[in-house]
């Protein structure tokens, strides 16, 4: 996308977003007005009264959000989707070029991708908070620090950090409420799921993140908690992500065998490698592909992913 | 009179293949799975008489042999282009990349990456073929560009070969903008590495390895006569010019085969043919083949290591050749002898 | 020994560089037997001549014929076992060791997939042998010095066994020793049926080896003929441009080449006229700082043979030549005097007088020129005392005398001032 049409998109989202902020303001003072019971901060186009609030984010910076952000640029797809089901989604103004959930993010400027932001394009979205990730963009989050605005590195490697980050951004976008139904929603589909996959024998499985070479995670990721949680046994204990031996997949023989779209677009395809014609898990065809959207990124959307897993390796458990 | 060096060929040849097949037999042992040694004849044999059987079978006849013989034909393809490119160059420092055929390979592999982001299914076949292409059309352009100046001199090359190389590596971060997802892909794609070697690549790069290497051991006397200059070579009765081609073309054969499997390898290109020439001299009726029996052992044993030193992880193999390489570099600084 | 074979011919040979003419129809045969030597001034297309065999240069038109056969026709193998090129220099960068290096030189004769057998190590023994190198068998080249590289250079040719020798100035690097051997080797190569076409840049060396001598200058190569008749002061004035004597050395019997003064370096002849008085060789320093300085010289009667005689001649001087061991003559005196009046000032240098050239002394006292003497007339009066009352007679009319040459120069400025 060229210059001209980030800019026009960005003036135009930063317009629409100017719009229904006021707009959302507007209807939030309505609704607050009518609902004197209501546990809802005052409703006034001021911070409310649980600003200035401080947060620790997941780069170990101290972070203070001095009032409720009117313009949020978010620079992962995982955050995006977190900003929208807590009910931010109207302050976003700027999102990455991956974003594509929900429908909404297509209109919002795009300003960069994951491996880099562009920092002309988020400067002209003039965000008063940016969320970032730690790790591909650490360098970067100062940077954005001197364009003015405050930046939170949200980067969850679990359920649980999943579920307070949740609700930091709830704090720090005034959307606490929000926040909070978010993470009790997520909390009870887990749950069920865990239930019933819980009841059965654990599964030994493998995922395939990428396929030349062979690369796969291991224990401390999210995926590996969500095949736990899945019913399932990692055969992969080294920790991260890694390029893994083909000769140990082969010894270690999972039942299941499960890749990610952006690794493996056909399961048919797996017999052709080298060798993996003869595991259990492709003579019984038990190969599943799992949607990246879910299992990649820590957002509300895990749980589907969680349940995508929990049906690929106890499928009778899930009526399938 | 000229004994001492002749006689020393033959035993030298010997010892190395011999270290090739001691190679090769370490390779098919070891690995990220321990398999028993009986556990390994019984596979040998099972393959041998027609059945099979069991994950150790698998494990060793689909995986292991494979990716063993693959690093042997890629190791050797390697090192001989290198050492056909450092006559030509008349330069013990050239390798097989000098030419830009890395660059031309990576644009291929990158945009067959790309185009089949939504049909991985095709890469196992189209990625190869296409850095295969990428390479050959590469060094055809360079060649041309070259020859355009009207002598096919080294300066030439080089110029050429930069001017496509930088263009090339330009194009390539250009269509990797566009294709971000890959990003992962290619960049551990032009690290180099074996690990999704099988029998149909070493049926892909067999082939175009035995032509090159036969055709290179026909022509190891103008090999030799090049090094003593263009025009030297010339009097003594080489067709400078017809031989060149020739020569680059061999070389671009055996680079572009083993780059189309195995993505860019670095260093035992470089370094086998040079420390051959330390031991056995610049005669390349000795140094051509010993070349090749070194490179295929010097990349057996990298990627045995690549796969076992952190076992069940695996290392980029170009890693192990790199880690190899620096040190050999500063050796030979240290040692302060030019070959 | 069959001298009649033709074993190389340029005919109308036009040849140069990227289609830009050096030397345009050279006509030019070597015959088996035969050393033939191309000089010329640098640049003139000796070695662009040579090089259009080896295809390092272009044949632009006419035909270059190899043993009678076309070179267009020869493949560069077959051309290669032909012709033997003896490089200028030789640069090794790879340590072959001196008897593969020789070896090399086989090339031409083995098969595609062939060793190399009994007669190809035959081969490079004998060439090592002859090039006195067979000790240097196993040392690497890149150790070796110059000059034995250039003979291991020499020996690589030889091993082709090639029926022609092309030598572009191969000695330079040589001592003097190993530059008589290589040319000898030459010799004897020649002798046992050999063609040879050298490029000299040492014209005595090209006298002495070569049965003919081709002059490369201007763009053309001119007709080859025996050294005596190629080499002349007329030749090496017109084309080298530089004022030499040409004789026979005594010793070797060949012909010997003494460049006097260049062209270019002589200032032109402005500075004034001089008449020097010399002979047997004791006016030539004088003459020559005196050319080189601008000044038209003038020498009195010199018999033909004497050093100074074939000096003059050699520089175009004007002098009145009488034959050896003749006394001057009425003729000769004449001449004298007129080259003495007309000249600005007079030399007369440190000779003996006798009957026989005491006149010179007499016509340049007579003069009424301006008058430097060298030396004391003391013990060189052979005349009777004529010498001496004409010296006398000199110094009495305001003669300056010198005590040597280093002062003469300055007397003359004091004499005949420069005009500008």
């Amino acid at each position: 996308m060229n210059r001209t049409t980030r800019k026009t998109r960005t003036a135009l989202g930063a317009r629409a977003a100017a719009l229904l902020l006021a707009a959302a303001v507007l209807g939030a003072a309505l609704v607050g007005c009518s609902q004197p019971g209501a546990e809802a901060p005052a409703p006034a186009k001021t911070a409310t009264p649980s600003f200035p609030v401080t947060i620790t984010d997941d780069a170990s910076r101290t972070v203070e959000v001095a009032g409720k952000p009117a313009r949020i640029v978010s620079l992962a797809p995982a955050n995006t989707e977190i900003l929208f089901a807590i009910g931010a989604g109207d302050a976003v103004v700027g999102v990455t070029s991956y974003d594509d959930y929900p429908a909404e993010v297509a209109d919002i400027a795009k300003v960069g991708d994951f491996a880099g932001p562009n920092l002309e394009a988020v400067a002209a979205a003039k965000p008063d908070l940016v969320v970032a990730t730690t790790g591909v963009q650490a360098d970067v989050l100062t940077k954005l620090e001197q364009l003015g605005a405050t930046v939170i590195a949200v980067d969850p490697t679990s359920l649980d950090t999943l579920y307070e980050d949740i609700i930091e951004l709830g704090q720090a976008t005034g959307q606490v409420e929000g926040a909070e139904e978010t993470v009790a929603d997520m909390k009870a589909q887990v749950a069920e799921i865990t239930v019933k996959a819980g009841a059965e024998e654990p599964v030994g499985t493998f995922v395939e993140i990428g396929q030349d070479p062979l690369f796969t995670v291991g224990s401390g990721t999210l995926i590996d908690e969500l095949i736990s949680l899945a019913g399932g046994t990692n055969i992969v204990a080294e920790p991260g992500y890694v390029p893994y031996s083909a000769e140990k997949l082969i010894e270690a023989d999972p039942e299941v065998y499960m890749a990610t779209l952006g690794s493996m677009s056909d399961p048919a395809q797996l017999e052709q490698r080298a060798g993996f014609k003869d595991l259990t898990a492709v003579k019984n065809g038990r190969v599943v592909v799992l949607e990246d959207n879910y299992v990649s990124r820590p957002g509300p959307r895990v749980v589907l992913g969680l349940k995508q897993m929990a049906e690929a390796l106890h499928p009778q458990a899930f009526g399938k | 009179m000229r004994d001492s060096r002749d006689s020393r060929t033959g035993p030298a040849l010997a010892v190395l293949a011999g270290g090739l097949v001691a190679a090769v037999v370490l390779g098919v042992a070891l690995g990220a799975v321990r398999v028993a040694p009986s556990e390994l004849l019984g596979a040998l044999g099972r393959a041998l008489s027609g059945q099979q059987s069991g994950m150790i079978d698998t494990l060793v006849l689909q995986v292991r042999l494979p990716r063993v013989v693959v690093a042997a034909l890629v190791g050797a393809a390697l090192a001989g282009a290198g050492t056909i490119f450092q006559a030509l160059f008349r330069n013990p420092l050239a390798d097989p990349y000098i030419l830009g055929i890395s660059s031309g390979a990576g644009l291929g592999a990158v945009v067959a990456l790309t185009l089949t982001a939504q049909a991985t299914a095709l890469r196992y076949g189209v990625v190869p073929l296409a850095a295969f292409v990428g390479a050959v059309l590469t060094m055809a352009l360079v060649t041309r560009l070259a020859s355009w100046r009207g002598r096919l001199d080294a300066a030439s090359l080089l110029l050429a070969g930069v001017a496509v190389s930088y263009t090339l590596a330009a194009l390539t971060s250009f269509v990797m903008v566009f294709a971000r997802e890959q990003m992962a892909t290619v960049v551990f794609w032009m690290m180099g590495g074996l690990s999704g070697a099988s029998w149909p690549y070493v049926a892909m790069i067999a082939p175009m390895f035995l032509v090159g290497a036969v055709a290179s051991l026909a022509f190891t006397r103008e090999l030799n006569l090049m090094l003593l200059g263009d025009e030297r070579a010339g009097h003594l009765g080489v067709d400078v010019r017809r031989f060149k081609l020739i020569a680059l073309a061999v070389a671009s054969l055996l680079t572009a085969a083993a780059v189309a499997v195995a993505g860019l390898i670095g260093f035992v290109g470089l370094m086998v043919p040079h420390m051959v020439r330390l031991t056995l001299g610049p005669d390349h009726r000795a140094l051509l083949p010993a070349s090749f029996l070194g490179g295929a052992i010097v990349l057996v044993l990298a990627d045995l290591i690549a796969r076992t030193v952190l076992a069940p992880v695996e290392i980029p193999v170009g890693i192990v050749t790199a880690l190899i390489g620096g040190p050999f570099f500063l050796w030979l600084l240290v040692r302060g002898e030019r070959s | 020994m069959n001298r009649r074979e033709v074993l190389l011919r340029y005919a109308e040979a036009t040849v140069g560089y990227a289609g830009e003419a050096v030397v345009r129809g050279a006509g030019l045969t070597v015959e088996s037997g035969e050393i033939v030597g191309l000089v010329g001034p640098n640049g003139a297309g000796k070695s662009t001549l040579l090089r259009a065999i080896t295809g390092d240069s272009e044949l632009l038109c006419g035909s270059i014929e190899l043993a009678g056969v076309r070179l267009v026709d020869l493949t560069p193998q077959r051309r290669a076992s032909l012709v033997g090129v003896v490089p200028q220099q030789v640069s090794v960068a790879f340590s072959f060791a001196a008897a593969e290096f020789v070896e090399m030189g086989r090339h031409p004769h083995l098969p595609r997939f062939g060793r190399p057998g009994p007669e190809d190590v035959r081969a490079v023994e004998t060439a090592m042998d002859l090039t006195d190198t067979a000790h240097l068998a196993d040392k690497p080249v890149d150790a070796l010095s110059g000059g034995d590289l250039q003979r291991l250079a020499f020996a690589q040719v030889l091993a082709t066994e090639p029926r022609i020798l092309l030598l572009d100035e191969p000695v330079s690097h040589l001592d003097l020793n190993h530059r008589l051997q290589v040319l000898d080797l030459t010799r004897a190569l020649a002798e046992k049926g050999l063609g040879v076409l050298a490029v000299f840049h040492d014209l005595e060396l090209a006298c002495r080896y070569a049965d003919r001598i081709a002059v490369v200058a201007s763009g053309s190569l001119h007709p080859a003929g025996p050294p005596a008749r190629v080499v002349t002061a007329e030749m090496l004035r017109s084309v080298f441009g530089v004022r030499a004597v040409v004789g026979t050395d005594p010793v070797t019997g060949t012909l010997a080449v003494t460049p006097i003064i260049r062209d270019g370096a002589v200032a032109r002849a402005e500075r004034g006229r001089v008449h020097v008085v010399g002979g047997s060789g004791v006016a030539a320093p004088l003459v020559r700082r005196l050319v080189l300085k601008g000044w038209t010289v003038t020498a009195g009667a010199l018999n033909t043979g004497d050093a100074d005689a074939t000096l003059a001649e050699a520089l175009g001087l004007e002098f009145a030549a009488i034959p050896p061991f003749a006394p001057m003559d009425a003729a000769a005196a004449i001449t004298c005097a007129r080259l003495a009046e007309a000249a600005d000032a007079i030399v007369v240098c440190e000779v003996p007088f006798g009957h026989g050239n005491v006149d010179n002394l007499l016509v340049s006292v007579r003069a009424g020129r301006p008058l430097v003497l060298v030396g004391e007339i003391e013990g060189r009066d052979f005349a009777g005392g004529a010498a001496a009352s004409y010296w006398t007679e000199a110094v009495a009319g305001g003669a300056r005398v010198v005590p040597t040459f280093d002062e003469v120069e300055a007397a003359l400025d004091a004499l005949v001032p420069a005009r500008h």
